[in-house]
C-alpha cells in the first residue's frame, strides 16, 4: 500500500486520451528528439564538487564531498573508497500535492542504482578507507529525474576533481502510444507503457544503469538501447562545455540566474 | 573483510577463467529448483521456493483499503521483503534495508507490469477496495534471491483464494470475513524472471551467493510470454549491448522451463 501511495498518489491529474497529435509528442518533440538540456558546474561554495542541470523543467543540484574518512567505520573497506548517494526529492519539486519529506522506498531504491553506477566509473582502489558522498538534490521534478542526477553527479565528480575511468551519461527511453520515445516527458512516463532508464559510459560505451518497467518486446528494447546509444556524444558536449566554462569567462547567465542560491 | 569470502570470490574468478563454475553447473544452468505450494494454510495464498541453498517463503494476504483518486475503480498490490536474521550471518534485523526495498520493488515491477492480476476485480465500492499483500521472507540465503522471490509470489498467487467481504452499501464500509473464502484468485499468466551474474566477460544464470559477490556485473530480466515485464541492473561494472541482447534471449528460453515448474509444483 505504501509503495503504490508514494508512487501515485499525486497523480490526479487527468490521463490524457493520446500522448501523440499530429505525429507530434504532447510538447511538440519528435519521436527522438531530446528536451532542452543545461549543465553547469560550481554552483555551490562549500562542496568540493557541484553541479546543476536544467533539462527539461527538471531541476536538480548535486553536491560532492570527499574522499574523506569512511564513517560509521564498519562501512569501510580497507582496498577502496565507498560511494555513497543520497538520491532526494524536495516536498514541493512535483507539479501536484507536497511529498513527504526524506527518504521513502523508491529513493532508497535510486540512491543504491545511482551509488553502483559511480561505484563502478570513480578510480575507488585510489582512497582506500575512506567515503565520497554525492548529495543530489530534486528542486524540481519532471519525468527522468534519475537520469538527470546520474548526467549531473558525473560532471559533480568530475569537478571535485576525483579520478573516473570514464565519464557517464543518462537518458531514459519511454513508450507512448505503441511507439519508443526518446527521453520521456513527466506525462509520457505517467501515462506511457514503459520507462526505461538507462546511463552509458561515454567511451567505452558501456550500460552503467538500465532499468526497465513496462511491457516492452525484445526488439523495441534494441532500439531504446540504441536510441540511448546516440544521445551519448550531444549530453557528453554538454558536461564537457560545463566544465570547460570553469575555465573561462563564459560564465552560463542563464543558468546562474535560474539557480537561486548564493 | 571477511577472508573466506574473499578466497571464495578468488575462486570464483579462477574457475571462470577456465569456464567452470564453483559447483559445476553449465554458464547457463540453473540450481535445483522445488516449490512447494500452500506451506502457510492460515495465509490466502503461500509458497516456499527453495533454488539451490536459496529458501524464499512467499505469504499473501487480503486487506482492505481506500482507492487510489488517480485509479478510483481499482484495487491494489504491495510487495514486501524481509531479510530474517536467520537467513545469513550478514543479515541484520530492523527496517529492510537498501538491498530488501531493491528486491521488493523489481519484484513488484514485473508483477505490476505484466498486468497478470485484474486489480479491477478488487473494486468493492468507491471507498473501500482489496489490497493483496505479497510478503516475500528469506529464510536462508545463497544468492539469486529475485528468481526465488519471482517463482514463489507466482507459485503462492496461483493458490492464493480471495476472501469473502461483507459489505455495507449504506455506511461505505466493508469487512473481511477470515477463514471464508470466495473462489480462487484469477491470473492472466505467469511472471517468471532470470538473474545473470557476469564475472570476467563469461555469463552465469544463477547466481549463488559467492558468484554474487565475486561479479563485476549483473541483470535481473522478468518476462512473461514475449514480453519483459521488468528489467533491473546489478552491481558496479557496465554492460555492453550485446551482453544485454545474449541475456534476454537466455530469460526468454528459460521462461519456457520455470514455467513447468510453476504449474507442475
Amino acid at each position: 500500500m505504501e509503495e503504490m501511495k508514494e508512487n501515485n498518489s499525486n497523480q490526479e491529474q487527468n490521463q490524457p486520451k493520446q500522448l501523440f497529435v499530429n505525429g507530434k509528442r504532447l510538447d511538440g518533440r519528435s519521436e527522438y528528439e531530446m528536451r532542452e538540456l543545461k549543465i553547469a558546474a560550481n554552483v555551490l561554495n562549500s562542496a568540493n564538487g557541484s553541479s546543476y542541470i536544467h533539462w527539461g523543467k527538471n531541476k536538480i543540484v548535486v553536491g560532492v564531498y570527499g574522499p574523506k574518512e569512511c564513517l560509521p567505520k564498519h562501512t569501510s573497506d580497507i582496498f577502496k573508497a565507498i560511494i555513497k548517494s543520497s538520491y532526494r526529492m524536495a516536498p514541493f519539486c512535483s507539479s501536484e500535492g507536497r511529498d513527504k519529506p526524506g527518504p521513502n522506498r523508491r529513493s532508497i531504491e535510486l540512491s543504491k542504482v545511482i551509488s553502483n553506477v559511480f561505484e563502478g566509473l570513480v578510480v575507488t582502489e585510489a582512497f582506500p578507507k575512506t567515503e565520497i558522498d554525492i548529495f543530489i538534490e530534486v528542486l524540481q521534478s519532471d519525468g527522468g529525474t534519475r537520469c538527470a542526477s546520474i548526467t549531473a553527479a558525473s560532471v559533480a565528480l568530475a569537478h571535485a576533481g576525483i579520478p573516473m575511468k570514464d565519464m557517464v551519461v543518462a537518458i531514459a527511453c519511454g513508450k507512448a502510444d505503441g511507439k519508443i520515445v526518446l527521453d520521456p516527458s513527466k506525462e509520457e512516463d505517467n501515462f506511457g507503457e514503459s520507462d526505461i532508464p538507462m546511463a552509458i559510459t561515454v567511451h567505452s560505451k558501456k550500460f552503467m544503469l538500465l532499468q526497465l518497467d513496462g511491457k516492452v518486446k525484445k526488439e523495441e528494447l534494441e532500439k531504446a538501447l540504441d536510441l540511448a546509444l546516440n544521445s551519448v556524444e550531444t549530453i557528453y558536449n554538454k558536461q564537457k562545455s560545463a566544465l570547460e566554462n570553469l575555465y573561462s569567462q563564459k560564465l552560463d547567465q542563464d543558468i546562474e540566474a535560474e539557480l537561486v542560491m548564493d | 573483510m571477511d577472508i573466506l569470502e574473499e578466497i571464495g570470490k578468488r575462486s570464483v574468478h579462477d574457475l571462470i577463467a577456465r569456464g567452470i563454475r564453483l559447483d559445476n553447473r553449465k554458464l547457463l544452468e540453473y540450481r535445483k529448483i522445488k516449490i512447494q505450494k500452500n506451506v502457510v494454510p492460515n495465509a490466502n495464498g503461500s509458497a516456499l521456493c527453495k533454488l539451490g541453498k536459496t529458501q524464499v517463503l512467499a505469504g499473501i494476504k487480503f486487506g482492505i483499503g481506500a482507492p487510489y483518486p488517480d485509479k478510483p475503480d481499482e484495487g491494489a498490490i504491495s510487495f514486501n521483503a524481509e531479510f530474517t536474521g536467520l537467513a545469513s550471518p550478514t543479515f541484520e534485523l530492523g527496517p529492510p534495508n537498501q538491498d530488501a526495498i531493491e528486491l521488493a520493488r523489481v519484484v513488484d515491477r514485473g508483477f505490476r507490469s505484466s498486468g497478470i492480476i485484474d486489480l479491477k476485480k478488487f473494486f468493492i465500492n468507491e471507498k473501500n477496495v482489496l489490497v493483496l499483500y505479497v510478503d516475500l521472507h528469506v529464510l536462508d540465503f545463497d544468492g539469486n534471491l529475485f528468481d526465488a522471490c519471482y517463482l514463489a509470489t507466482m507459485a503462492a498467487l496461483t493458490n492464493t483464494k480471495k476472501p469473502k467481504v461483507e459489505v455495507d452499501n449504506v455506511n461505505k464500509t466493508a469487512k473481511i470475513i477470515y477463514g471464508e473464502f470466495d473462489g480462487n484468485l484469477e491470473l492472466q499468466g505467469i511472471v517468471t524472471s532470470s538473474t545473470f551474474a557476469v564475472v570476467k566477460d563469461k555469463i552465469m544464470l544463477d547466481p549463488n551467493r559467492l558468484e554474487e559477490s565475486a561479479m563485476d556485473a549483473g541483470i535481473v530480466m522478468a518476462v512473461q510470454d514475449d514480453n519483459l515485464v521488468a528489467v533491473q541492473k546489478l552491481g558496479y561494472d557496465g554492460l555492453t549491448k550485446q551482453q544485454i541482447l545474449n541475456m534476454v534471449d537466455v530469460s526468454f528460453q528459460k521462461h519456457q522451463e520455470l514455467k513447468k515448474f510453476v504449474q507442475e509444483s
